[in-house]
């Protein structure tokens, strides 16, 4: 470390003996934990909202020798910024752009962060200067509630003074712009054969996260050869009793004789026969149904691939009577899933079955 | 462990740790505790496994860089786009000065967050010029700009040291000549 390094540590260090004295720490704990439980509680609530419904999950359960992992991102907010050519990374920053937009005046800019198909005009934005006025910019206030589907939000904007500015539905182009998201406002365009704002109807697409694997050397499993790519996998309800899930590019890395694997899922809002309860913490958030034996590179290439090669399967849920309208959540996706498929974890993700056991720590 | 338990380990071995690192970026008690506890939630709202509490340590030290420079950046993109409503970049803390009574606290709150971010980045987590860059999405010359400015308000507290930081912005500057 540097003379400067070294000055400020040492400047730094004794401000954080001071602050971490200022409070008990029991109690800093026990506030932290209850917003870990309340995010925990929240993300579960997400995956079982009844309203979604065209909707579909997969889960990859990967596994191996020493635990193994599978982490691919669905899409949500908080992408990588500056990453979307229309829209926003996620969903705040997407009302923020309509907003700043919106009180500039500039109507093209306006338009910009509207979902595709969509265009605003100059008497509609001028109006919506009115409502927004002058508001100190620092103190706007977003909330996000509980997205009507997984590709829809709805964000309340006030002021500091509780001022109301108004509801705003925020999408993501999951079709145009995938992470993407901007505000459903204005006018339709009217022959733009793009314009829808959700997936269409039936297929969902998501990006695959490279770099899932950094972290564990010996995780028998990968896809793609690194850590670039814009891999996705479709889900496609082909009808009401099928789902199809296709991947575009997969590598089966793993040591067969680790018995590596990959397997998908269907997270469904009823139990049916063979799915198995999905834990948030305690709460029940679905029930996973297994669309697929364990995929293993030696299996794929019984199947007729390779162990590099594009991967599709079809779930024909012979006992479900509409499929479409049990199949719940995105699926965010796994950083941690221990041997033989026991957790699957995302942004406050997920035990399976049982409780996760401790760590070795 | 479980996660409960780390989070609890963390506010009673790690909390000085974090709360200084949290403080060298945001340069005020209170936003360094808050900073330090949003950090801990958003690493902990994820189920995870450590390998020991440093490691769990580590994670929220780097979730507490990226919150702060998510923020910096989101204000900067906020105020650039409502000049007549933005606020001052430098906002010292008298508080600090009076709660802290250390030269180095009130350097740093002197400093504005971009500065105040990039000396941190570069000399308290040791990264590269180009390594800052890339975190603050900035481009090299405008990391060494705020470095050069940092590294001149921090002598006005007191003496930051020889480095090869100012040389080499001497040396940029010569070149342009």
């Amino acid at each position: 470390m540097s003379d400067l390094g070294e000055v400020l540590h040492d400047g730094t260090d004794r401000v954080g003996g001071q602050i971490d004295a200022r409070g008990d720490s029991a109690l800093r704990s026990a506030a932290a934990w209850q917003r870990i439980r309340s995010r925990r509680q929240r993300r579960a609530a997400w995956y079982t909202a009844g309203t979604v419904s065209a909707v579909a999950v997969v889960a990859f359960v990967a596994s191996g020798v020493g635990g193994s992992v599978l982490d691919a991102s669905p899409v949500q907010p908080a992408a990588s910024a500056n990453s979307c050519d229309r829209g926003e990374p996620s969903v705040e920053s997407a009302v923020r752009g309509f907003l700043e937009a919106a009180q500039d005046g500039d109507v093209d800019a306006v338009t910009a962060e509207l979902l595709v198909g969509l265009e605003a005009d100059a008497d509609s934005v001028a109006e919506l200067q009115g409502i927004i006025g002058d508001a100190e910019a620092d103190s706007l206030r977003l909330s996000v509630t509980q997205p009507t589907s997984l590709t829809r939000y709805t964000v309340k904007v006030s002021t500091a003074d509780g001022d109301d500015l108004g509801r705003y539905a925020v999408g993501e182009m999951v079709d145009q712009h995938p992470g993407c998201f901007a505000v459903e406002w204005g006018q339709s365009l009217p022959s733009d054969p793009s314009a829808s704002v959700t997936p269409s109807a039936s297929t969902v697409r998501y990006p695959l996260s490279f770099g899932m694997f950094e972290d564990y050397a010996t995780a028998p499993v990968a896809f793609g050869d690194g850590a670039n790519g814009g891999w996705t996998y479709a889900i496609d309800l082909v009808d009401a009793q099928t789902a199809s899930i296709t991947l575009s590019h997969v590598v089966l890395t793993g040591d067969p004789d680790q018995d590596a694997f990959i397997r998908f899922y269907l997270v469904l809002s009823e139990q049916i026969t063979g799915s198995t309860p999905l834990y948030d913490d305690d709460a029940l958030v679905g029930y996973m149904y297994p669309l697929t034996q364990e995929i293993s590179a030696n299996r794929l290439i019984e199947l007729g691939g390779s162990e590099e090669s594009t991967l599709t399967t079809r779930f024909d849920a012979n006992e479900v009577s509409e499929l479409a309208a049990i199949v719940v959540g995105d699926a965010v996706w796994s950083d941690e899933v221990d041997a033989g498929g026991v957790s699957i974890g995302d942004d406050g993700f997920v035990s399976y079955g049982e409780e996760e056991p401790s760590p070795a720590y | 462990m479980k996660d409960r338990d780390v989070v609890e380990a963390l506010y009673a071995q790690s909390m000085r740790r974090l709360s200084a690192y949290a403080y060298a970026l945001v340069g005020s008690y209170s936003g360094a505790e808050e900073l330090v506890q949003d950090a801990i939630v958003k690493t902990f709202s994820k189920r995870r496994r450590w390998q020991d509490l440093a490691a769990a340590e580590a994670y929220v030290r780097a979730t507490i860089r990226n919150l702060h420079i998510d923020a910096v950046r989101r204000n900067a993109r906020w105020t650039a786009r409502l000049p007549k409503l933005a606020r001052d970049e430098v906002v010292p803390s008298p508080e600090v000065a009076v709660e802290s009574d250390e030269a180095v606290a009130v350097a740093l709150a002197s400093l504005p967050p971009r500065v105040r971010t990039a000396i941190v980045l570069r000399y308290l987590d040791d990264m590269t010029v180009a390594a800052v860059a890339s975190a603050m999405t900035a481009s090299e010359g405008t990391v060494k700009r705020y470095l050069s400015d940092g590294r001149a308000l921090l002598s006005q507290h007191f003496e930051p040291g020889d480095d090869d930081e100012l040389r080499e912005t001497v040396r940029v500057k010569e070149a342009r000549r």
